[in-house]
């Protein structure tokens, strides 16, 4: 009784032995150098404006401003994993007028921390004039953004071109677009 | 051509998971009665050693195995992990399935000279998970949107579920005649944790817009339900032993319980040959108390804020505009709780198989067959389904059994799954006296590397036997 139990221990050790088996190396802190570098595009701001919305109250109305409270570039997420960031603006004018279109950056204490500026053309002709302008936020640059969170949307009509009334003829119209460069995890 | 497909496509489904393709059909093993409750009983009685008569164990992926993401080759992980992803399908998952009997038994009963019935009985604790892999989603973080615009990121990809749970249950096998058995058992489940989320739908797609570049649309209909979970995690201690204190309680009789049955035949067709059939785990868990279910519901298309010149309703300020922007998103990704009691299906199991056999031992004494003496080999087929979320898994298995010895029994299978046409198992039960252990394993090609297995299973257990007809 004794030598069969030895007996099939023995058969069912070396069953064992076959089961565990080998390996070949694996390195499980591989999954540590984990980085996604995804580019995410958003859409920001926008407009679509006849030239008549520049005449109020019987006068050209040289300068439209507005600020929007954005609180999502000094969210931790966004700088802990935002490398890079383009803003891209596009403008398409009809207006024999041209514009001058300004972004403001602004942190906490209303400091401003970035601005920048560009013009759509004038349409002589009324064609569509597309005008487009990107913005690179990298490096010191890049911190401004983060340190922001309040945007300041102007747009001014130039001096020149025709007189802006309830009669002008044209549109402005503004498309913008973010495009953001993630690494999560290991940055160098 | 279109039939070569369709079943080149079957193929491509097959599956391992939970499939225990070794020990079904194993009649010295007492447990192989759980996978056929009319299987052949060659036992008088039984019992299983607490908690070691049925160890079980299975882990499996369709899509990769852990050498192809892990292996110390000096190649990129990231470089790995994007390979992967482009590999694999939405239809690819990861599984881990898990059973521990606590204790179990059986006896013959019947007419003295003829015990043609049987009752088993016992408690299990099982663990199955199953999760889909979100292609989706993944391209979604490997890459972003940018890149991919049009193109729709389907969020009926996130697929998964799990549960815990203890089976409580009591078998009843007769022998109608020589040729033909059939079984029920009945089953108590007590789910100890549930959570399941696999009815999601929507959409997120970034499209060209008219006002401005995009139209990014975002389409949200997503749940996940969980039973026995929240009074864990919400719980103000956060001591383990209290939480582990608290499942213990729920092995039996739990506050979340179901009912299920398993039925099963074996028809003798000639001496020689046998069919089997089986289904398993037809039954149901009502989850009632302690559910916590999450939904975020919406619908919203994003085309930037307009902050000049707002498209708004009479009086509505810009500032009035731009706080509506922000509720909107507030809305979409707001995550709603309710306590809604659910039910939840067993994954119901499909069992059969056609048997051959042959070779029955010569007696020492004169150089003839001896009539009582049962054959000492069996070739056979078996086919396996399970019920999944997405789809039905099956398997198809070929196997060869030998009586080795008096007291040793081994099956060889060769299993058609999903991710190789080479899954050999291998499996040898010794009775030593009344005393019974057996070892199950399959994938055994793969061992050689054992990481680039894309599924690993094993059973094992003890029991004490007492056979009838000892000889």
């Amino acid at each position: 009784m004794i030598k069969k139990l030895v007996k099939h221990i023995a058969i069912i050790v070396l069953f064992c032995f076959t089961i565990v088996s080998c390996t070949k190396e694996v390195d499980f802190d591989q999954a540590k150098d984990l980085s996604l570098e995804p580019i995410v595009a958003s859409n920001l701001v926008f407009f679509n404006a006849p030239a008549t919305n520049f005449f109020a109250n019987s006068s050209e109305l040289i300068t439209v401003r507005d600020s929007v409270i954005i609180d999502l570039f000094n969210r931790d997420f966004f700088v802990d994993n935002v490398v890079k960031a383009e803003f891209v603006f596009e403008t398409v004018n009809s207006i024999n007028r041209a514009f001058s279109i300004q972004v403001d950056f602004l942190d906490d204490a209303n400091q401003q921390r970035h601005t920048f500026s560009f013009t759509s053309l004038a349409s002589p002709t009324h064609a569509d004039i597309i005008t487009t302008h990107t913005e690179v936020f990298e490096n010191n640059l890049l911190d401004d953004l983060k340190a922001s969170n309040k945007v300041v949307l102007t747009i001014q009509a130039l001096s020149g071109g025709s007189p802006l009334n309830n009669s002008t003829p044209g549109r402005i119209q503004l498309k913008s677009k973010g495009i953001f460069y993630l690494t999560t995890g290991e940055i160098e | 051509m279109r039939k070569v497909s369709f079943l080149f496509g079957l193929i491509t489904c097959m599956s391992f998971s939970q499939n225990k393709q070794v020990l079904y059909g194993f009649s010295e093993i007492p447990q192989a009665l759980l996978l056929n409750p009319g299987g052949e009983i060659k036992n008088d009685w039984y019992f299983g050693i607490p908690l070691l008569s049925h160890i079980h164990v299975k882990a499996g992926s369709s899509g990769v195995s852990v050498y192809d993401l892990f292996a110390n080759d000096g190649i990129d992980f990231n470089g790995k992990l994007r390979n992967a992803v482009n590999k694999m399908k939405p239809t690819d998952f990861f599984t881990i399935n898990q059973q521990l009997e606590m204790f179990s038994g059986g006896y013959a009963f019947g007419p003295s000279y003829e015990k043609n019935q049987y009752l088993s009985f016992g408690l299990y604790q099982e663990t199955d998970l199953i999760a889909y892999f979100p292609k989706s989603i993944a391209v979604l973080a490997l890459d972003g949107n940018a890149n991919n615009i049009n193109r729709p990121f389907q969020l009926n990809q996130i697929n998964l579920s799990g549960e815990v749970l203890s089976v409580f249950h009591v078998g009843y096998n007769k022998k109608v005649d020589k040729d033909f058995t059939f079984g029920v058992r009945g089953k108590i489940y007590s789910s100890i944790a549930n959570f399941n989320s696999t009815k999601n739908k929507g959409v997120f797609v970034t499209r060209t817009g008219e006002n401005n570049f995009y139209n990014q649309i975002f389409n949200l209909d997503l749940e996940a339900r969980t039973s026995g979970i929240s009074s864990l995690i919400d719980d103000e201690n956060s001591n383990f032993s209290n939480d582990i204190a608290a499942l213990r309680k729920r092995i039996l009789f739990g506050p979340n319980l179901g009912l299920g049955f398993d039925i099963g035949f074996t028809y003798n067709l000639t001496k020689q040959w046998k069919v089997d059939a089986s289904l398993l785990d037809i039954g149901f868990i009502s989850h009632r108390k302690d559910v916590k279910n999450y939904k975020i519901e919406g619908e919203y298309s994003f085309e930037g804020i307009n902050p000049l010149f707002p498209e708004t309703d009479t009086g509505q300020t810009s500032e009035d505009y731009w706080n509506d922007v922000g509720e909107a998103f507030e809305d979409l990704f707001e995550v709603k709780e309710n306590a809604n009691k659910y039910t939840t299906w067993r994954p119901v199991k499909f069992n059969a198989s056609l048997n051959y056999a042959f070779g029955k031992k010569q007696s020492k004494d004169c150089n003839c067959l001896k009539e009582d003496l049962s054959y000492l080999n069996a070739v056979g087929m078996q086919f396996y389904a399970i019920n999944r979320p997405k789809q039905p898994q099956l398997a198809l298995t070929a196997y060869y059994y030998r009586q080795l010895f008096k007291s040793l029994r081994a099956k060889v299978t060769y299993t058609v799954d999903s991710y190789s046409f080479n899954n050999i198992g291998l499996g040898i039960s010794a009775h030593l006296g009344g005393f019974n252990f057996y070892v199950l394993a399959d994938n055994f090609l793969q061992y050689k590397n054992i990481y680039n297995a894309q599924s690993v299973s094993l059973q094992l257990g003890f029991n004490y036997i007492f056979n009838k007809n000892e000889n």
